[in-house]
């Protein structure tokens, strides 16, 4: 934990009286990808948004090396905006109201941002022509254009289908390659497991924390989300499969 | 929005799918040259609004006189005194409407939003009736007007804001239910005090009234004040379109900016209301028509409704005092005749904000 860029120390966090969760600690070192998995309403947004600083706890501290970006994916982008203005947009909120040229500096990284996200050839099409997929690696080009080195991500993979699914979570664990923390908001238990670091399980507000093998764990996860669930080996890779039933 | 799109081949075909590669017809060069158009349409309106009226005038004597602002004569003072205010006023009007409707559409993200949703115009319609019920003199309405309005806005905003969830469908409502009961009490200080009063029902059809320099001068410098705030807001405004979430992830403050924004264009709002009453349609078709032209970056949106705006009030302006001379048809009255067929052109094709 000492070495983390981004802490959580005993948070909590309520909506007017409806406790989300509570006493809530979580460490993320650099270079890694933390899958948060949990039941729907168990307050994953919410944790990230507290994590990003966008929403008070009710107690605790979080602290981060670095500003996290938190990327909400899922979002339709208004329908003429092609992913080189996104990337634009983004670096704008970080300047100052009047200047409203994008630097030259500013043009390289959003060139260099969308070819990692793999948009170049996409930069000046509109959103309403780019697929589910793109329109989600457009969204992390806007958080990788800020140079951020803490990424949060809320459901990068909703809405996609398995191939773009895959693309999407094999650039989150590209980029923690490059010393990049990332914490991603997952459903698929078996994807956290295949591509993510640690998995972290947000359920009946308590978070438990660690390799993928020791969270997803057959009766924890029945537990958290109330129905059988069991656990397998997958063949060739090694990693768990969760599985209903 | 497929429009103003041009399939030009695919150029990059990966080896699995078929790809389409399209590119934006608009380069900047190309929005230059459209918002150049957009101004020079503003220029010739300035020049004929200028030219029409009971005396009608050849545009070259107009730009003559214009030229030579010391010279003396009838034409002269016709133009100088009488045209010159009221055309800038129908100009100012116009291009305020214009900007604050794109604004809070793009805050909003819905592009049913006009600049009175936000309470402005029936807190001002409201203030103007009580002053005309109570003897106020007609010289004073306007400023009663303005601060009825932001009374008003400021009441929307403050409920629309506070407290948590979908803040944007709260001030939708907030602004409909400030409305509805300014309405109701205008509606029984009509029946109680005002039928006789036809300066009030004029003022509430809407219109640049006979403007003096003195007047346009408040309204062009207020409204000059309110662009100039809002064409700082550009950035925020821009983030905002794209979802608070979204926005907010970018690292904009988004409930200041939502306030900054709103609060921006009821100032813009309220001036113009003060100015020329309620003039209806201007601030929900501009945005519209200048989105198809110049696309949704409000970089070139506002500055392209503040063109667009100023030559559609002058224009209906000039259309109102010359249809039927000597009777002046109240501009409200005849945008709603133009409006609403180009609203429902306009709504029967997708729309985005």
């Amino acid at each position: 934990m000492s070495d983390a860029v981004l802490k959580a120390a005993d948070v909590s966090f309520a909506y007017g009286e409806q406790a989300v969760f509570a006493g809530l600690s979580l460490g993320v070192r650099a270079g890694r990808l933390v899958a948060l998995v949990g039941p729907n309403g168990s307050g994953k947004s919410t944790l990230l948004r507290v994590l990003a600083g966008l929403a008070r706890p009710g107690s605790g501290r979080v602290e981060a090396a670095t500003r996290p970006a938190l990327v909400v994916c899922g979002q339709t982008p208004p329908p003429d905006v092609t992913p080189r203005e996104l990337a634009a947009y983004a670096l704008s909120a970080r300047r100052a109201a009047w200047v409203w040229r994008t630097q030259p500096q500013d043009e390289s990284a959003i060139s260099q941002a969308l070819q990692r996200c793999g948009l170049a050839g996409y930069a000046q099409t509109p959103v309403s022509l780019l697929s589910a997929g793109e329109v989600q690696r457009a969204w992390i080009a806007c958080a990788l254009v800020v140079n951020a080195r803490i990424l949060l991500v809320d459901e990068p993979t909703a809405h996609l289908d398995l191939r773009f699914a895959v693309e999407v979570l094999e650039l989150l664990r590209e980029l923690t390659a490059n010393g990049v923390a990332v914490v991603a908001a997952l459903h698929d238990l078996t994807m956290a497991a295949r591509f993510a670091h640690d998995v972290a399980l947000l359920a009946g507000g308590r978070l438990s924390c660690g390799p993928p093998e020791e969270i997803l764990e057959a009766r924890a996860l029945s537990e958290a989300f109330g129905v059988r669930v069991t656990t397998h080996r997958h063949p060739e890779l090694g990693h768990v499969v969760c599985l209903p039933g | 929005m497929q429009i103003g799109l041009r399939h030009v081949g695919a150029r990059h075909v990966s080896p699995s799918r078929p790809r389409r590669v399209v590119m934006p017809l608009l380069t900047p060069r190309a929005k230059l040259v459209r918002l150049s158009v957009l101004a020079s349409a503003l220029v010739l309106t300035l020049i004929a609004g200028a030219c029409a009226g009971s005396l009608r005038l050849p545009p070259g004597q107009v730009i003559r006189v214009l030229l030579h602002p010391q010279a003396q004569g009838l034409v002269h003072e016709i133009v100088w005194q009488l045209r010159l205010p009221r055309v800038l006023a129908a100009a100012a009007v116009g291009g305020g409407l214009g900007v604050a409707g794109a604004m809070l559409q793009m805050l909003f993200r819905n592009p049913l939003v006009d600049p009175y949703i936000t309470g402005v115009s029936a807190g001002a319609a409201l203030a103007a009736c009580f002053g005309l019920v109570y003897g106020v003199t007609f010289t004073l309405i306007p400023t009663l007007a303005f601060a009825g309005g932001l009374i008003c806005a400021g009441v929307v905003a403050w409920i629309g804001m506070a407290g948590t969830g979908n803040n944007n469908l709260r001030l939708v409502l907030a602004g409909v239910a400030v409305s509805a009961l300014a309405s109701a009490v205008i509606t029984l200080l009509l029946l109680w005090r005002g039928a006789q009063n036809v300066s009030l029902l004029g003022w509430l059809a809407g219109g640049i009234q006979t403007q003096s320099w003195r007047q346009a001068g408040l309204v062009a410098a207020y409204l000059a004040a309110g662009l100039a705030a809002a064409f700082l807001l550009v950035r925020d405004v821009n983030l905002l379109r794209l979802g608070s979430s979204a926005a907010a992830g970018f690292g904009l403050p988004v409930e200041q900016a939502r306030l900054r924004v709103l609060v921006v264009a009821s100032l813009i709002t309220a001036a113009c209301v003060a100015a020329s009453g309620i003039v209806g349609f201007v601030g929900l078709i501009v945005p519209h028509a200048v989105r198809r032209v110049l696309g949704g970056d409000a970089r070139w949106l506002l500055a392209g409704c503040a063109f667009a705006g100023s030559s559609l009030v002058v224009t209906a302006d000039l259309l109102a005092r010359s249809l039927v001379p000597p009777i002046e048809i109240p501009l409200g009255v005849l945008l709603a005749f133009v409006g609403v067929p180009f609203f429902l052109a306009i709504a029967s094709r997708p729309v985005d904000v």
